[in-house]
């Protein structure tokens, strides 16, 4: 809705001498006629989609038994600054059985000293906002529903919808294009990447800004809607997408580089019907914007990164080389060497930093003497550079975690809808659970699945940028886990993608549907014009014929 | 009938000795119960217990520490004896028969003591042969006047003597001491004679904390050098839970025979616990399994009950003895060398040598056995097992399916190669003829 808003509409003008009444008249009637314009413009496939898929989110999430993620112990560095707390703190089960609706609010000071370690988060904002909708709505000032914050991320999902299922089903045959559309809403409405929309978890904000953001992209290669229009809209998801988690530090970047280069390829459909002097003019214009948008999201990338509290410095750094370095190395011993580290630090091969008995305190000034200070995220990537086999071990490791989309451990459901400890949804799962038990958990699936698609858009360059960019992100988030924290806590890394490969997929096998009824269509009509012309020529050659 | 009368007599012998042996075992494990000293009781402020715990332990006592948050009177049903900090606990001790220590200056003044703060002074401790450098204090309280038997000495610049410790009907008082200092130690004499513990204690040398990755020549040549001067010490070892079969673990096996055979008494440092152990019953085991692997290496672990009280050589350097054996103190000591330290450990030893110390082999009091050392080769070809992940599903079939890919794709490249490189010279054949 909001793109057909900001759309320009060239009307006719029409520059008669009218009555100030008269004028007011015509001005009105020239907004009616933009409105039914614009709603003429709307997507039907895309309305449809979305549509049903805010149905099937509100069911899943708003409607008992309500459907949300239980605390893994990660919560509390997201509610504390925003003065919430866990109304089952002293629960036995506080983690990972239940997926709790309602938190407490702070009624005094809010007593924490922990900020060093809280996070920075683009999802803060959000959660506030849903704080205030929760006391607007509710007489309850000391109790925060979890079902508002849900609402806000259906209403932001549904603008992706929307963007995604337009930018698919444009050119599409019209029973085609509702079949891509229904698709869509069975992979994207999954309610494996839903249920995060009722959790603190920022990978549901996550999920929803990463797809507005490749659909607006993509959007800008159809020429179909004002470019700064969509340049906006790329960049205020890109931006809460980068600084949601910081983690994606890498994304920001990697958007910033696809921006930078997709202003030199796209055309602004505004600039079409200038003359050529004002359309170069207009296109360096729209180049250099682009650059500097695309420099920003670069910067805010590095600035995440950089933001990263100490603390989960030293935990990626320990796991880097105890579940990465060591753990691929057919010769512990031989990589430790590489660093000109001691090899009898060999026996930490596997630990983990959360370990309550370790052989040494990851934080023992000895380890920071001899160990950490020996290696950095540059001379891990010079290692697996060096020695690609273990690095491509380290992928296939990795890939056992692929596409498991919902963290098994956690529970979907509140305590008082009187499910088991840990128990998890089925509603409106199907695909999720098919990708878990059927899509190969190969590097070299992987590979080969990206160099299909992207030979398949080989002709579309703009297209190709964009899923290469949405490709690299994926792997990034993978690739950077695995050089900077080895693979622990890889499920968590490996959210990004996994939505990338899916969304990528949906939109290939649209353009595979789209290729093939166009073709039909064509074909069709093709058999017509040749059919009409046949009987023509029959006609005429009868004619003098009969004339004889 | 006198055969008969015999065989009585030694019927009734037998059954008088299985009735001794009987009593022996019901007597014997009455006596253990009573010989079983009743855990002391601490009570204190958080992070005042460490210092309390460490004397007690060096004591050779059974305690429990409670927080002042954690305490119940009821605690004190479990016990015969009370270090605390705190007053409202000293006077429920009082009044449940307990006499109690009062450690601190958190308790007022009554009919048995009164202290007095004093202010910018100088102290002198000395206890027995004992005493130690002059000190200057900001604060200090003193007992000023007390109905009892006076314990140690604190001489106040020109203020002159005044008591340590007081020993009093109604209870024990010790106003002042300060960690690293004599009055630590002599803190420990008073709880020694608190708890009515008998003997005396035996110095060692310690070399502690030896990690696998710690520095393994260094260690050989410490042993080597305290060997040498016929010094005994222990070393304290951090266990190791996993990958005991890998080449660096045979290396620490081996440098751990090596200061084995140099009369080296091989301990087991507490494990390092990050938060609250959960599964104790675990720990236990993994434990275990680290002396059993151990005694497989012909490695043997001794064990340490209660921790000897660590005496920093920066204390010991600070305290003077009248005589010339320094002599030694109620409770057990150990004094760590600095392996990494700007002294060697030729002078560290030198140091030791000097004080006339009279320094223990903490072995001797569970074995006799002498070790030897005998090198053993490392398998440097070990082989290490990586970690591998669950078998995807159909993965054979799309290994073959990518392999028959691969083939096809391939050959695909090879022959659309050569028909192009045949197409351009039949196209420059044609057209540049």
């Amino acid at each position: 809705m909001v793109i057909w808003l900001f759309t320009e509409y060239k009307g006719e003008r029409m520059e008669a001498n009218l009555s100030s009444d008269a004028k007011a008249r015509r001005k009105q009637k020239v907004n009616i006629l933009r409105i039914e314009q614009r709603l003429k413009t709307l997507s039907f496939p895309a309305v449809l989609a979305t549509v049903i898929s805010i149905i099937i989110v509100s069911i899943a999430l708003l409607f008992e038994p309500v459907v949300g993620l239980a605390d893994n112990g990660d919560f509390y560095r997201i509610i504390t600054p925003v003065n919430l707390y866990k109304l089952d703190r002293n629960s036995d089960d506080e983690f990972m059985s239940y997926a709790s609706t309602r938190f407490g609010v702070l009624e005094y000071y809010n007593e924490s000293q922990e900020g060093s370690a809280l996070l920075i988060s683009s999802h803060t904002p959000f959660i506030v906002l849903a704080r205030a909708l929760d006391s607007i709505f509710t007489n309850d000032p000391l109790v925060f529903d979890i079902r508002f914050l849900g609402a806000l991320m259906i209403l932001l999902f549904a603008f992706a919808m929307y963007l995604i299922i337009d930018y698919v089903t444009h050119g599409i045959q019209r029973y085609a294009a509702l079949f891509v559309a229904l698709m869509g809403v069975f992979v994207l409405a999954d309610t494996g990447y839903t249920a995060f929309f009722n959790s603190f978890f920022a990978e549901g904000l996550v999920y929803i800004s990463y797809i507005i953001a490749i659909a607006s992209a993509l959007l800008m290669t159809q020429n179909r809607y004002n470019a700064y229009t969509m340049l906006i809209i790329f960049m205020i998801s890109s931006i809460i997408l980068t600084a949601s988690k910081q983690q994606n530090a890498p994304t920001g970047v990697i958007l910033g580089l696809m921006l930078a280069v997709l202003g030199f390829l796209i055309k602004d459909p505004k600039t079409q019907e200038l003359a050529s002097e004002l359309k170069k003019r207009a296109r360096t214009k729209m180049r250099a914007i682009f650059a500097v948008c695309g420099a920003a999201l670069c910067v805010i990338g590095v600035a995440s990164y950089l933001l990263i509290p100490q603390e989960y410095v030293t935990i990626n750094a320990y796991h880097a080389m105890t579940r990465g370095i060591m753990m691929t190395s057919t010769d512990p011993e031989e990589a430790l060497e590489h660093f000109d580290i001691s090899e009898q630090y060999d026996l930490l091969n596997k630990s983990i930093y959360y370990e309550e008995t370790p052989l040494i305190d990851p934080e023992s000034p000895k380890l920071k003497a001899e160990f950490y200070s020996n290696y950095s995220f540059i001379s891990i990537c010079t290692y697996y550079i060096t020695h690609f086999d273990a690095f491509l071990r380290m992928l296939e490791l990795s890939m056992d975690n692929v596409w498991l989309v919902r963290p098994a451990m956690l529970g979907n459901f509140d305590r008082d809808a009187g499910f088991e400890p840990g128990a998890q949804t089925t509603f409106f799962t199907a695909y999720t659970d098919f990708a878990r038990r059927s899509m190969p958990r190969t590097i070299g699936f992987v590979v080969i699945w990206g160099l299909v698609i992207l030979g398949c858009c080989w002709k579309n360059k703009p297209k190709m940028l964009v899923l290469g960019a949405a490709m690299c992100v994926g792997l990034s988030q993978m690739i950077v886990s695995i050089i900077g924290a080895g693979d622990a806590d890889i499920s968590k890394h490996i959210f990004l993608f996994n939505v990338t490969f899916d969304m990528i997929s949906f939109i290939a096998i649209s353009a595979v549907i789209k290729s093939l009824f166009t073709h039909l269509h064509f074909s069709k009509a093709k058999q017509k014009r040749v059919k009409k012309s046949k009987s023509k020529q029959r006609g005429q050659e009868q004619a003098p014929s009969q004339a004889i | 009938m006198s055969a008969r009368r015999g065989v009585y007599r030694r019927l009734r012998a037998l059954l008088a000795a299985a009735l001794a042996i009987i009593a022996a075992f019901a007597v014997y494990p009455a006596a253990s119960l009573a010989e079983q000293e009743k855990p002391v009781l601490i009570v204190c402020e958080s992070g005042e217990q460490f210092l309390l715990e460490a004397l007690l332990s060096a004591c050779s006592t059974p305690y429990t520490a409670v927080l002042r948050a954690d305490y119940n009177k009821e605690a004190l049903g479990y016990t015969d004896k009370v270090v605390t900090t705190l007053a409202d606990v000293a006077s429920d001790a009082i009044k449940s028969g307990i006499t109690p220590l009062c450690v601190g200056d958190g308790f007022p003044g009554n009919n048995s003591v009164e202290f007095e703060t004093v202010y910018n002074t100088s102290v002198e401790v000395s206890f027995e042969e004992h005493t130690q450098i002059t000190r200057f204090i900001n604060s200090m309280s003193v007992l000023s006047a007390y109905n009892g038997e006076a314990f140690g000495k604190l001489t106040l610049g020109t203020r002159g003597d005044y008591p340590f410790a007081a020993i009093c009907a109604d209870a024990w008082y010790v106003p002042w001491f300060m960690d690293g200092d004599l009055s630590y130690l002599l803190l420990g004499e008073l709880i020694h004679r608190y708890i009515e513990a008998d003997g005396v204690g035996e110095m060692f040398v310690l070399i502690d904390e030896i990690y696998p990755f710690s520095d393994f020549e260094a260690i050989k040549e410490a042993a080597d050098v305290l060997y040498s001067n016929g010094i005994p010490f222990i070393a304290r070892i951090m266990p190791v839970y996993t990958n005991m079969d890998y080449p660096s673990f045979q290396r620490y096996a081996d440098m751990l025979r090596y200061i084995q055979a140099k009369n080296a008494s091989i301990v087991v440092h507490d494990p390092v616990v990050i938060g609250e152990v959960t599964d104790a019953e675990l720990l236990s085991e993994n434990l275990a399994t680290f002396d059993e692997t151990l005694e497989e290496l012909n490695i043997f672990t001794l064990p340490m009950p209660f921790r000897p009280l660590t005496l920093p050589q920066a204390t010991l350097a600070n305290l003077g003895s009248e005589n010339k054996p320094f002599g030694s103190f109620a409770f057990d000591t150990m004094i760590p060398l600095e392996l990494d330290g700007e002294r060697t450990v030729l002078e560290q030893t030198d140091t030791l040598n000097k004080r006339w110390l009279t320094i223990g082999s903490y072995m001797e009091r569970y074995t006799s056995e002498r070790y030897l050392y005998a090198p053993v080769e490392v398998n440097e070809d070990y082989t290490y097992l990586l970690i591998k992940g669950e078998a995807p599903i159909f993965e054979n079939f799309f290994s073959v399916g990518n392999n028959v890919l691969l083939v096809i794709v391939g050959s695909s490249l090879v022959v659309f190669t050569a028909l192009f490189f045949i197409g351009y010279r039949l196209y420059r054949r044609k057209f540049f003829r």
